[in-house]
C-alpha cells in the first residue's frame, strides 16, 4: 500500500508540532524518519494510525483519508511497534503475538499457527518462548515479540517508532540485521522513526530528515549524504564521508568501475592485501591504511579474485561520485 | 555470628523451642471452680506423666540437635514439621489432663489457659512456617490439616469438655450460631455495598485528577474517624431521618441496629477498595497503552483486556484489606445494637469473664484470618501468573 | 497550605468542645429530646487529654520496638528471623484491633495500663511493617555504593539507609497513632478512660448527645493527628523524592 501525508500539519496550542509536512512512500518502500529530539517525526508517524489526528491537511494510505476509516478498523490493518515495546505484561508471548488476530476474530487453531509462524520468523523457538511471560524476558526478545505482534495479522504497513532505542549497541545491530531479512521475506510498506542516522542509512529505502516540524529533505541515503543543505551536512556529520563509504560494498564497487583487466593488475603493483567482496568500502579503507597500500585484492566468499579495489575508487564513492 | 553462618546453624527453630518451654515451665492453665474466680495455676511439666514427658524432651533433644548441627535441608524439615504438628498435639493432650485433674466442686469447673499456654501453638506456628518455605504447597496445607486434627478430636469427643471457651460455647449453642451468622452477613453485605459503590468510583477518579482527589480526601477522612466515633456519628442522623420518614423506619433504617452498623461498616471498606482501583489503574504501563490503542482496541477493549486485568492485583487487594477490616469493624457494631460476635466480647467485658471473652474473640480472628486467607487465594487464581512475580 | 487548613478546623472543632457554653447550645440545638446534654462525670478536656496521651505513649513505644526490630531483622544477624518477623506480623495484623484489646484483658486485666500494653502489641505492627519494606526495597546500587567508599555497616545505617527509609516509617508511625486513637475508644470498654468513656456512657444511658459528643471529640482528635503527622511526614521527605507517592502501600496495606 502507498502511503501520503498531503499538507499535515499538527498544533499544540501555539507550537507546531509538525508544519506542512507532505511526503509519499511507494508501496513496499521503507521510509526513515530521522531528526533531533522534538523535529515532529513521532508525530507524523502516529498521524498515519491515527494516534495523532492532524490539525490540517491529510494522510492517505492507498489513495484513502484516514480520516475517512473507522479509527480501531484503520489501526488493526497497520502494524505498530514502539520503543518500550508495551507487550502486556499479564499476556504470555503467544497470547501478546495472537492479541490483534483476536480483535479480528480470527479462530483459534489459525491464531496458534500463526504465532508460532512468527515466532520461528523472529528467531525465537515457539516451545521455548510461547509460554513465557514478558516480565522474563531480556530487551532484546521482548522487542523481536513486539515486532512478531506487530506483524501477526500480515498488516500491509508497518509502522514503527524507535524499535530498537532502548536496547544495548550490540542487540540493536543483530535487530536491525534481522529486521532487513524479515524485510526482504515480506515486502510491507514501513515508515520507521529513529534518532539515529547510521541505523537510517543502513535500513531505508528512503530517509526524510525533519526540523522544527518541517520536513528538510527527502532521498536515498547515497544523495542524503551529498546534500549541501547546511543543517543536514550538520546533522550528517564530519563523517559522512566514512558513512558513505560504510553503506556500499566491496562487490558493488568492483562491479561498477574495475572490470576485470586479465594479467594486468594496473600502475601500482601486485598488491598483498586481500579483502571480501562482501566487506564495505568502509572496512577496506581501514584495511588500506593498516597495511600503508594503496589497493587491495577483491575475493569472493567463496575465494575468487574478483578485481582490485584501488585507492581512488574509495576517493570516488566517498565523493560521491557515480553514485546512484 | 561467623559461627552460625560457617556451621549453618538454624537459629528460628531455637526460637520455637525457647517458646515451648514457656508452655512447659511457665503458666499453663488455671483450674477454676467457675467463670469468674482466679483459679489454681498449674505449669505444663506438671502434666508430663507416662512417657509423655520422656517423648517431649526427644522432641526437643531432636529439634536441636538437627537446628544445631549443619545437617541438610531435607532432614531439618522434616524434623521440623513433624516437631511442629506434634506441638499442637501435646498441647491437646496437656488441655485434656488439666481437665481430669479438676474436682467436681463448684458449679462450673474449668480448664482456662493462661498465659503459657500460647507457648506450644506459637512454636507451632514457628516450627511449621519455617519448614514450609522450601516444601510443596500440597505438604504445607496437609501438615496444617494433621496439626488442627487434635483441635478438632478433644472438642468432639467430650474429652474438651472441661476447656472454659468449650463450656461457655455449650451455654449458648443456638445464640452463638446466631451472632456468627449475623456477624458473617454484616460483613458481607459491607463488601459488596463498598465494592457496588468503591470501584466504579476509584474507576472514575482515576479518569480526573480532580475527581481523585475529592474522593482521596473523602475516604481517607472517613478512614481516619475511630470506628466507634463512626457508629455514634451516624446514630443520631439516621435517628432523626427514621423519625421523618416513616417509609424509611419500615425499611429499617433507625438509629441503632443493622442499618448504621452497615453503613458505617461500608464506608469504612470505601477506602481500601477506591483507593486501590484508582491507584491499580495509574499503575497500568502506559507503554502497553499506548499499544492496545495503536493495534487497534476500542475504549471498551482497552478498559477490559488491558487495564482490568493489570489493576486487578491492587483491586483484589484492595478488597483482601477491606474484607479483613470489616471483620474486625464488625465486632464494634455490637455496640450499636446490630450484633455479631462483639455481643460475646462486649458481655464478657462487662462482666470482667474472660472464658466468654475468648469466645467472641477466637472466632473473630478465625474469621479474618481465613478471609484473608481466601482472598490471597482468589489473587492467586484470578492473576495473570506474568503479574505475580512483579507485584505479589 | 491545604493541610494546615484540615488541622486548624479540627482544632477549633475540638476546642469549642472544650467550652461548655458552646457545646451545650450546640447539643441542645441538635438533641432536644435529651435530659441532660453535656457528659457530667468529667471534663471532655482531662478525657481528651487521657486519650492523646494513652495514644501518644503507645505510639513512643510502638514506634521505637517497631523501628528496632525491623532494623534488627535487616542486619545480618537477624537474617535468618527476617521471614518469620515477616509472616508474623503479616498475619498479626490481620487481627481485628478490637479482638486483640479483648484478648489482652483476661491476661492484663482492667484500667489504663493493660489497655496500653494491648495498643503497644498491636501498633507496633504497621511501623515494623514499614520498616522492613522501606529498607528492604531501598535501591541495592546505592548500598553497594555506600559500602564502597568504606562506610561501616553502621555508618551505612546511620547515614544511608535510615535517612532514606524514613519517609515510609513515618506513614508507618502515622498508621500507628492513627490506629491507636482508634483503638484506645474502644478501650474505654476496658476501663482505660478516653473520649470512649462518653460515647459507651451515651451508648447505655441512651443518651444521643453524649455518644455525639465522645464521637466528634475522637474524630477531630483522630483527624487533627492524621494531619498533623502528615505535615511532619512531609517534612521527613527529601524534597526530591516529594512526588513519589505510595505505590506501595496500596499492596501491603
Amino acid at each position: 500500500m502507498t502511503l501520503e501525508w498531503r499538507n499535515a500539519s499538527k498544533a499544540y496550542g501555539k507550537k507546531r508540532a509538525v508544519n506542512d509536512f507532505s511526503l509519499e512512500v511507494p508501496k513496499g518502500e521503507l521510509l526513515v524518519l530521522v531528526g533531533p529530539s522534538g523535529c515532529g517525526k513521532t508525530t507524523s508517524l502516529r498521524m498515519i494510525n491515527r494516534l495523532v489526528d492532524p490539525s490540517s491537511g491529510k494522510i492517505l494510505v492507498d489513495g484513502r483519508d484516514v480520516s475517512e476509516i473507522p479509527v480501531t478498523e484503520l489501526r488493526r490493518h497497520i502494524g505498530y511497534v514502539i520503543q518500550q515495546v508495551g507487550l502486556f505484561p499479564h499476556m504470555n508471548v503467544a497470547e501478546n503475538i495472537g492479541a490483534v488476530p483476536r480483535l479480528l476474530k480470527w479462530n483459534k487453531v489459525k491464531i496458534q499457527a500463526r504465532v508460532r509462524e512468527l515466532l520461528d520468523l523472529v528467531g525465537l523457538p515457539a516451545d521455548d518462548y510461547s509460554e513465557a511471560w514478558p516480565a522474563h524476558l531480556s530487551g532484546g526478545e521482548a522487542q523481536r515479540v513486539g515486532v512478531a505482534r506487530a506483524l501477526a495479522a500480515d498488516p500491509p504497513i508497518l509502522l514503527m517508532d524507535e524499535p530498537f532505542g532502548a536496547v544495548d549497541p550490540l542487540t540493536r545491530e543483530v535487530l536491525q540485521r534481522e529486521f532487513l531479512r524479515i524485510r526482504s521475506t515480506l515486502k510491507k510498506t514501513v515508515v520507521f522513526v529513529t534518532h539515529d542516522l547510521d541505523e537510517a542509512i543502513r535500513l531505508g529505502d528512503c530517509i526524510a530528515v525533519m526540523n522544527g516540524g518541517r520536513l528538510v529533505a527527502a532521498a536515498a541515503p547515497g544523495e542524503l549524504l551529498l546534500n549541501a543543505n547546511p543543517f543536514i551536512r550538520d546533522f550528517t556529520g564530519e563523517d559522512r564521508a566514512l558513512r558513505r563509504l560504510a553503506r556500499l560494498s566491496v562487490g558493488d564497487t568492483i562491479g561498477q568501475t574495475t572490470p576485470i583487466a586479465p594479467g594486468g593488475y594496473g600502475d601500482s603493483g601486485t598488491p598483498t592485501g586481500l579483502i571480501r567482496t562482501d566487506a564495505t568500502l568502509k572496512e577496506a579503507l581501514s584495511l588500506m591504511l593498516e597495511a600503508g597500500e594503496s589497493s587491495l585484492n577483491a575475493v569472493s566468499p567463496s575465494g575468487r579474485h574478483m578485481g582490485k579495489l584501488t585507492m581512488e575508487n574509495l576517493l570516488e564513492n566517498a565523493a560521491g561520485i557515480g553514485v546512484s | 555470628m561467623r559461627l552460625i553462618e560457617r556451621e549453618r546453624i538454624d537459629v528460628v527453630p531455637l526460637t520455637a523451642v525457647l517458646l515451648a518451654s514457656v508452655s512447659f515451665f511457665g503458666p499453663f492453665a488455671a483450674l477454676k471452680e467457675n467463670r469468674v474466680v482466679d483459679g489454681q495455676i498449674i505449669r505444663g511439666f506438671e502434666l508430663l506423666g507416662g512417657g509423655l514427658g520422656a517423648g517431649v524432651l526427644i522432641l526437643g533433644a531432636l529439634t536441636l540437635v538437627v537446628a544445631l548441627s549443619g545437617g541438610g535441608g531435607k532432614t531439618r524439615n522434616l524434623v521440623y514439621s513433624f516437631a511442629g504438628v506434634a506441638c499442637l498435639w501435646i498441647t491437646a493432650v496437656l488441655l485434656v489432663r488439666a481437665g481430669a485433674l479438676l474436682g467436681q466442686a463448684g458449679e462450673a469447673p474449668r480448664v482456662s489457659p493462661a498465659i503459657g499456654f500460647w507457648g506450644l501453638p506459637g512454636a507451632s506456628y514457628v516450627l511449621i512456617d519455617h519448614s514450609r518455605r522450601q516444601a510443596p504447597r500440597w505438604r504445607s496445607l496437609m501438615l496444617t490439616v494433621c496439626a488442627l486434627v487434635p483441635v478438632c478430636l478433644i472438642f468432639s469427643d467430650g474429652r474438651g469438655a472441661a476447656i472454659s471457651v468449650f463450656q461457655e460455647w455449650l451455654e449458648r449453642q443456638d445464640r452463638f450460631l446466631d451472632e456468627l451468622i449475623v456477624h458473617v452477613r454484616l460483613f458481607v453485605f459491607a463488601i459488596l455495598g463498598a465494592t457496588v459503590f468503591g470501584l466504579p468510583l476509584g474507576i472514575i477518579a482515576s479518569k480526573n485528577k480532580r475527581i481523585e482527589r475529592l474522593v482521596i480526601a473523602f475516604v481517607d477522612v472517613v478512614q481516619t474517624i475511630p470506628s466507634m466515633a463512626l457508629f455514634g456519628l451516624l446514630m443520631a442522623p439516621l435517628a432523626a431521618l427514621s423519625r421523618a420518614f416513616p417509609l424509611l423506619r419500615s425499611l429499617g433504617l433507625r438509629g441503632i441496629g443493622a442499618a448504621p452498623a452497615l453503613i458505617a461498616l461500608t464506608l469504612y471498606a470505601l477506602l481500601p477498595i477506591a483507593r486501590n482501583a484508582i491507584v491499580g489503574i495509574a499503575s497500568v504501563p502506559l507503554p502497553a497503552l499506548e499499544a492496545g490503542r495503536g493495534m487497534g482496541m476500542s475504549r471498551r477493549q482497552l478498559f477490559w483486556r488491558i487495564k482490568w486485568p493489570l489493576a486487578l492485583p491492587y483491586i483484589l487487594t484492595g478488597l483482601k484489606t477491606a474484607s479483613v477490616q470489616a471483620v474486625g469493624n464488625a465486632a464494634v457494631a455490637a455496640l450499636i445494637g446490630a450484633g455479631g460476635l462483639g455481643i460475646m466480647i462486649f458481655q464478657g467485658l462487662g462482666q470482667a469473664a474472660p472464658d466468654l471473652i475468648l469466645l467472641g474473640v477466637l472466632p473473630l480472628i478465625l474469621m479474618a484470618v481465613l478471609v484473608n486467607r481466601g482472598w490471597e487465594l482468589v489473587i492467586r487464581r484470578a492473576v495473570s501468573p506474568g503479574l505475580l512475580g512483579e507485584v505479589l | 497550605m491545604r493541610r494546615w487548613i484540615g488541622l486548624f478546623v479540627y482544632l477549633v472543632v475540638l476546642v469549642a468542645f472544650f467550652i461548655p457554653s458552646i457545646l451545650e447550645p450546640v447539643l441542645q440545638f441538635f438533641f432536644p429530646g435529651a435530659n441532660e446534654w453535656i457528659f457530667p462525670r468529667e471534663s471532655l478536656i482531662k478525657l481528651t487529654t487521657e486519650h492523646l496521651l494513652l495514644s501518644l505513649l503507645a505510639g513512643a513505644v510502638a514506634a521505637v520496638i517497631g523501628m528496632g526490630l525491623g532494623i534488627a531483622a535487616t542486619r545480618r544477624a537477624g537474617r535468618p528471623f527476617l521471614t518469620l518477623i515477616r509472616d508474623v506480623s503479616s498475619l498479626a495484623q490481620t487481627m481485628p484491633p478490637a479482638a486483640v484489646l479483648a484478648l489482652a484483658i483476661p491476661f492484663l486485666g482492667f484500667g489504663f495500663k493493660p489497655v496500653l500494653l494491648a495498643l503497644v502489641c498491636y501498633s507496633t505492627l504497621p511501623v515494623l511493617n514499614n520498616t522492613l519494606a522501606a529498607i528492604e526495597n531501598l535501591p541495592r546500587p546505592v548500598l553497594e555504593a555506600a559500602r564502597g567508599i568504606g562506610m561501616s555497616r553502621l555508618q551505612v545505617l546511620l547515614q544511608i539507609e535510615l535517612p532514606l527509609a524514613l519517609p515510609v516509617i513515618g506513614t508507618g508511625i502515622r498508621i500507628c497513632v492513627v490506629i491507636n486513637v482508634g483503638t484506645a475508644t474502644i478501650g474505654a470498654l476496658a476501663g482505660a478512660g478516653g473520649l470512649g468513656s462518653v460515647i459507651v456512657a451515651g451508648l447505655t444511658r441512651n443518651n444521643p448527645a453524649w455518644v455525639f459528643q465522645g464521637a466528634i471529640a475522637s474524630a477531630s482528635l483522630a483527624l487533627m493527628l492524621n494531619s498533623l503527622l502528615l505535615a511532619a511526614e512531609h517534612g521527613l521527605q527529601p524534597a526530591i523524592l516529594r512526588n513519589h507517592i505510595d505505590g506501595n502501600s496500596a499492596l501491603s496495606a
